[in-house]
């Protein structure tokens, strides 16, 4: 299923920045945003970063990492995506959804995919959220995954890729339309020269999607969001999806079911509840069926779900879609399901479980990154080229005893954005972007933009969790130009001199300074994105 | 042996330390309709009375939930059926290792191959491992099956009250005792430590010899089925045939596939009342 990538992928190939052309040209459709942080100038830079962490502090914009709660650190240089790379970002997006929406329906009922043998049946009975209780159970209006964030990255041909699929509760859609609100607020002379298209219509259409999800008999739905509690990292963002939608935000022991109806208790009675946008993962929700001791849950929901009474969203099970395991089938599915050419690629995957595969990734594992296939995120992942040989040697041993847990992939080097870095100077960093998704059923509506997530390193190579990433807001720009364009584009540089900061830095394909930086950076940005994962701060 | 028409009357009773405000309880206790059994009648009742929902499970079991919202100290369940079981099989020759090990019919059957927490993999075990080389070793896994029952009847004594309803095949495999389930348990480890497939089969028994019209005391009972080309039943607890006198409710992997009843309350201790199965042949 996976393609081997050439061995000559080893040699490190500068990222794709997505502001300087390889020929060392900056790109015409930074020059108007980059015009005016040049015009503010350093020290400026320095004073609005301030206004911003005031400004975020002042609106209680945190997020809670490890015990304490930090502002989001939210970079002041907006990254921007031209309406054509979008479009083929929004319908490969969609594309995907369609046919992993698709494989749910097959798994947890007829499973014609296992019969006809596209996937081994092994890989998706041995998922750890492959959930048998959720079998047989129908989705109103036959939407299972409402809400999604599929992580894309961008090579370093300037390809978007998917680096993984997240079905099941993506978080960071509250800090898009945060870091909007914010950078509008300190930064308002950058929006001059652009028609940025709006985000913060979201709240509304996911609380139209989720209504769209109600048993069909229900005229006036109830729509409540369930969260674990205040100690959960993303509560922030429970508390801001329900105020902004105007709903009710609960626990568990503010539900109760009854003959397979939910009702929440109010002061003034119970109220029954038709819809749950659940930010609780699938083993907490309910005792009856899964974990017997969870008091998060709702007992009997699963049950009630299942008599159509009422909905969950995202549906159980969802993650046996979103294992790592199943992501290199993706392409396979979309061709299977929708007979159509996946728009956007994954990233090179190895599949572990096949002996010849195996072999070679145990042959090359300082230049592979391994993840454990059932965790979300980039929890436990080891980054071959920046890991111990002890780490290395225990990476081996977990691939050899339990090869159906991991999945391997070549380290692809990410974009780098403009970003602010210390002294208000701007330098390029890796980025990664996750579009969000809402599906009503009848249209998928993508965000346009999404979360950036851009690795913030203070020169030094070990990026301990407690240092997290920071976020970008994430443009999509109206520029007049259609669909024809491609989605990797010349960006049509004309060579016109264009002013950009002093000192930028990019990495080039002709020019590069040194390509082991290169190296570091990504081994960077993934420990980050490991560490910070690991303490439950970020997304997914 | 001729089928036989059987009604079987199950009664579940539970009463708790303390008043049990709710619970939330899924019963599998209707015989299948499947390879010549035919269900001809089912009820279930409970006490406190409560709506049921049944729905067909993962497995094609059919499960009865429902819910109890009266304070309660005393849960009584009583499921009726009468059910139609087919005269034993003629004699089918099984399939071949080469047939078994397959990779597409590994890949078929995996989850019946793999161990869960009931069954491990007896290959894995050095006091076992050596019965899965000499299974292994059988000229075809039928012969492999029958050793395997053999062994698990040779280790394993029948003795109530020893193992309990969480007794893992390894468990009762060291303490040499077990019931129905134990001895279930302990044959699929084998049989799947030699790569044949092999589920769990939760029914009724009723006597060997037929007893129109005579109420007789049945049990809850537990047996597997091997898939060599097709499924074979054994019944290592017996070593009997599996035939008319066997009644089949629900298959899994293992026993948490497939519990007559599991469920959940908010309260103090509960004390079971036992369990009762009486099987009349009509």
């Amino acid at each position: 299923m996976t393609t081997a990538p050439a061995d000559a992928a080893n040699a490190p190939v500068a990222p794709f920045d997505e502001m300087i052309t390889p020929d060392g040209t900056p790109r015409a459709t930074h020059a108007a945003v980059m015009d005016t942080l040049t015009s503010i100038g350093a020290s400026g830079l320095e004073v609005r970063a301030r206004q911003r962490d005031a400004y975020l502090d002042r609106h209680g914009i945190t997020f809670t990492l490890g015990e304490r709660e930090r502002p989001l650190p939210m970079d002041l240089v907006p990254r921007l995506l031209m309406s054509g790379e979008w479009q083929r970002i929004e319908a490969g997006v969609i594309q995907r959804l369609r046919a992993l929406e698709a494989f749910l329906a097959d798994v947890y009922g007829p499973g014609r995919v296992l019969a006809d043998g596209l996937i081994p049946r092994s890989l998706v009975t041995s998922s750890t959220h492959f959930h048998r209780e959720a079998w047989g159970i129908s989705t109103p209006n036959d939407v299972r995954i409402h809400v999604s964030g599929i992580d894309l990255i961008r090579d370093e041909a300037g390809e978007f890729r998917v680096l993984e699929d997240n079905l099941r509760n993506p978080s960071g859609v509250s800090y898009v339309l945060e870091n909007r609100r914010t950078l509008a607020h300190v930064l308002p002379e950058v929006f001059a020269a652009h028609r940025v298209r709006p985000v913060n219509e979201y709240p509304e259409r996911l609380l139209d999607a989720l209504k769209a999800a109600a048993p069909p008999e229900v005229s006036r739905p109830t729509v409540v969001v369930l969260t674990p509690g205040v100690h959960n990292s993303a509560h922030y963002e429970h508390t801001f999806l329900a105020r902004h939608m105007g709903v009710e935000l609960v626990e568990g022991r503010d539900l109760y079911c009854r003959d397979n109806t939910v009702y929440m208790r109010t002061t003034s009675g119970p109220e029954p509840v038709h819809v749950i946008y659940r930010r609780i993962d699938d083993d907490f929700l309910d005792p009856v069926h899964l974990r017997p001791d969870s008091v998060l849950g709702i007992p009997g929901v699963i049950n009630a779900a299942r008599a159509g009474r009422v909905t969950v969203a995202n549906a159980i099970g969802n993650g046996v879609a979103d294992d790592k395991a199943i992501y290199p089938y993706v392409p396979k599915l979309i061709r299977y399901y929708l007979g159509e050419e996946p728009i956007l690629p994954n990233v090179d995957t190895f599949d572990l479980t096949d002996p010849d595969q195996r072999k070679h990734v145990l042959a090359h594992l300082d230049r592979m990154v391994v993840k454990p296939s059932d965790a979300s995120g980039g929890y436990g992942l080891v980054m071959g080229p920046s890991a111990t040989d002890e780490e290395l040697a225990q990476a081996a041993r977990d691939v050899i005893s339990s090869p159906r847990n991991y999945i391997a992939q070549p380290v692809v080097t990410f974009s780098t954005c403009p970003t602010v870095v210390e002294d208000g100077r701007i330098a390029p960093r890796h980025v990664d972007l996750r579009p969000f998704a809402v599906n009503d059923g009848r249209n998928v509506y993508v965000l346009p933009g999404g979360l950036s997530r851009v690795a913030l390193p203070e020169g030094s190579l070990v990026v301990n969790s407690s240092q997290g990433g920071g976020s970008k807001d994430t443009w999509v720009i109206d520029d007049g130009v259609g669909d024809e364009r491609p989605a990797v584009e010349d960006w049509s540089d004309d060579g016109a001199t264009v002013p950009w900061p002093p000192g930028y830095n990019a990495t080039r394909r002709d020019n590069s300074p040194s390509a082991h930086d290169d190296r570091i950076l990504q081994q960077e940005r993934q420990q980050q994105q490991a560490g910070d994962r690991a303490a439950g701060g970020t997304p997914c | 042996m001729a089928g036989r028409r059987l009604r079987i009357t199950h009664r579940t009773g539970y009463r708790y330390a303390e008043v049990v405000e709710a619970s939330f309880n899924e019963v599998r206790m209707t015989p299948m309709s499947a390879e010549g059994q035919l269900l001809l009648s089912h009820t279930l009742d409970v006490l406190p009375a409560a709506p049921i929902q049944s729905y067909t499970d993962y497995w094609g079991a059919h499960v009865e939930a429902f819910d109890v919202h009266v304070p309660h100290r005393m849960l009584e369940i009583v499921a009726i059926s009468t059910v139609d079981t087919p005269p034993l099989p003629p004699y089918r020759a099984g399939g071949s290792w080469l047939q078994v090990h397959d990779p597409v019919v590994q890949d078929r059957f995996v989850e019946l191959l793999r161990s869960t927490t009931y069954v491990d993999d007896a290959a894995q075990d050095p006091d076992r491992a050596w019965i899965v080389e000499r299974m292994r070793e059988e000229k075809d896994p039928e012969s492999a099956a029958h050793l395997a029952t053999y062994e698990v009847r040779r280790r394993i004594g029948y003795q109530p009250g020893v193992t309990d309803v969480s007794t893992t095949a390894a468990q009762a495999w060291r303490s040499g005792h077990g019931v129905c389930q134990d001895f279930t348990h302990a044959t699929l480890s084998l049989l799947r430590g030699a790569g044949i497939p092999a589920r769990y089969v939760s029914g009724y028994l009723h006597t060997e010899e037929p007893a129109v019209g005579e109420p007789v005391v049945g049990e809850s009972h537990a047996w597997v089925e091997y898939w060599d080309e097709g499924w074979h039943a054994i019944d290592p607890t017996n070593d009997r045939a599996v035939g008319s006198a066997h009644v089949i409710v629900a298959r899994g992997r293992d026993y948490a596939d497939v519990p007559p009843l599991k469920g959940i309350y908010a309260g103090g201790q509960s004390e079971g009342l036992g369990v009762s199965v009486e099987i009349t042949q009509l």
